[in-house]
């Protein structure tokens, strides 16, 4: 699992590259935390680059979205695979989170 | 082609989850599965998996054995562990808030079309999923 953050006007751009499961979300986890300890006031994750999430994958996201919403920024996802996409619906997600084609779009 | 069957048998530890993926997904494309079929039939094993290391082992040491057999048009996943005895009943509904954690037997009784768990006189659980061919 590769993680690169990049400052941008007004947030944080994360792009994330590799699958997603009970072996990596910790890192993700972990990762995403430390970024949101400096508050940015949106996190852009991108996951155009993850073909494969689980639910530990889900609920990392799930925890990061309530401790965005702790520090009133905004959480967007960004490029989902139609079938990330889908764990998301089978979750009843998919309308929960902020969900963009692009990171374009997300910084809007 | 006739029935055929394999076995894995491999440490409950998160790090093998991507070679078990990568073996399920082998065996739905073998068998026939459409890819977005795969996908899901991957992603319900892995779920069950996760639940054995997280839960029944609670993390501790442990075997996990998965047995894949294929024939009567589906694919039947069994799952054994010798951890904590863990019952499916009651964690099969989405949680009802916004939490981080109870979704993969959800995801997993959406996927599968038959998910039926047992403890063994042995002190083994068992789990077995059934997905048929040509079902979504």
């Amino acid at each position: 699992m590769d993680i690169t953050a990049t400052p941008v006007a007004g947030g944080m751009v994360v792009t994330l590259q590799g699958e997603i499961d009970l072996y990596s979300s910790p890192r993700v986890r972990e990762r995403l935390l430390g970024l949101l300890k400096e508050r940015p006031s949106r996190l852009i994750v991108d996951l155009s680059a993850v073909p494969y999430m689980d639910s530990s994958g889900i609920a990392t996201f799930v925890e990061m979205l309530q401790q965005v919403r702790k520090q009133q920024g905004a959480l967007r996802l960004v490029g989902l695979q139609a079938n990330i996409r889908e764990v998301f619906r089978f979750a009843r997600l998919e309308q929960v989170f902020a969900i963009c084609d692009t990171v374009d779009a997300a910084m809007a | 082609m006739g029935p055929s069957s394999l076995t894995v048998i491999f440490p409950a530890e998160a790090r093998w989850l991507a070679a078990i993926r990568a073996l399920v997904e082998q065996s739905c494309l073998l068998t026939g599965f459409a890819e977005e079929v795969t996908y899901r039939v991957k992603l319900a094993v892995d779920e069950a998996c996760t639940n054995i290391i997280r839960h029944s082992y609670s993390s501790r040491s442990g075997t996990i054995t998965l047995d894949v057999e294929v024939g009567n048009g589906a694919m039947t996943f069994t799952l054994r562990d010798r951890g904590k005895p863990f019952s499916p009943e009651g964690q099969s509904d989405l949680p009802r808030e916004l939490k981080p954690g109870g979704l993969g037997m959800p995801l997993i009784q959406q996927v599968m079309d038959e998910v039926e768990y047992s403890r063994t006189p042995g002190g083994e659980n068992l789990l077995r999923m059934v997905k048929r061919l040509g079902r979504n």
